[in-house]
């Protein structure tokens, strides 16, 4: 339970540090990039919700559908 | 104590969310979507509980363990249509949550239908021919 309340610290300072990112790009002029790196921020933050989501599914079938 | 818990957990992901969301809409709803998880964590290990507390109790009385599997899988597919319904409500698509919520309806109306039945069966062999 621990670790899973720092996932949300974790993802807000992931979505912070993109949304920095993408400022920076933007003011630079270099648009493309700028999408390409929300994009990457938000299949890394994707990828670390899949788990959990996947995790809950599980553990709500197993408590009461009870066929696994 | 646990709801002080819960209550700090939605207050701090309300205020990272909102914090987020004028610059990345997107990750802000992912952020939506882990706290979601994370706060029915909280509700299912009492329910897990509670849930072995009624089967044992069954157990004791000999009841059908038919129409208790029903019940619980009632509970889940409500509880799991809640989840879905309330997500994609948050994200802005209530058309979409609203057929969540239909499609759960009809699951639910499926899977009672062997207690239907069996209802049924019981009020026609009351009935004198």
């Amino acid at each position: 339970m621990q670790q899973d309340v720092s996932l949300i610290f974790q993802i807000a300072g992931i979505g912070v540090v993109v949304a920095m990112i993408h400022t920076i790009l933007k003011q630079m002029g270099k648009e493309e990039y700028a999408q390409f790196i929300t994009l990457v921020g938000f299949i890394i933050v994707l990828m670390m919700v899949m788990n959990s989501i996947a995790d809950l599914f599980q553990q709500i079938k197993s408590v009461f559908l009870f066929q696994g | 104590m646990l709801i002080v818990q819960v209550i700090l957990i939605g207050f701090v992901a309300a205020l990272l969310i909102t914090l987020i969301k004028a610059y990345q809409p997107t990750i802000a709803l992912v952020l939506l979507i882990i706290t979601t998880c994370l706060l029915f964590y909280f509700i299912l290990a009492p329910v897990t509980e509670i849930i072995s507390l009624l089967r044992d109790l069954a157990n004791q009385y000999r009841i059908n363990f038919i129409y208790l599997d029903t019940v619980f899988q009632i509970i889940g597919i409500a509880y799991l249509t809640e989840l879905g319904a309330q997500l994609t409500n948050d994200a802005g698509l209530g058309s979409i949550a609203s057929k969540i919520e239909l499609v759960g309806k009809v699951l639910i109306l499926i899977v009672s239908v062997p207690v239907l039945t069996a209802v049924i069966e019981a009020i026609i062999r009351f009935i004198p021919q």
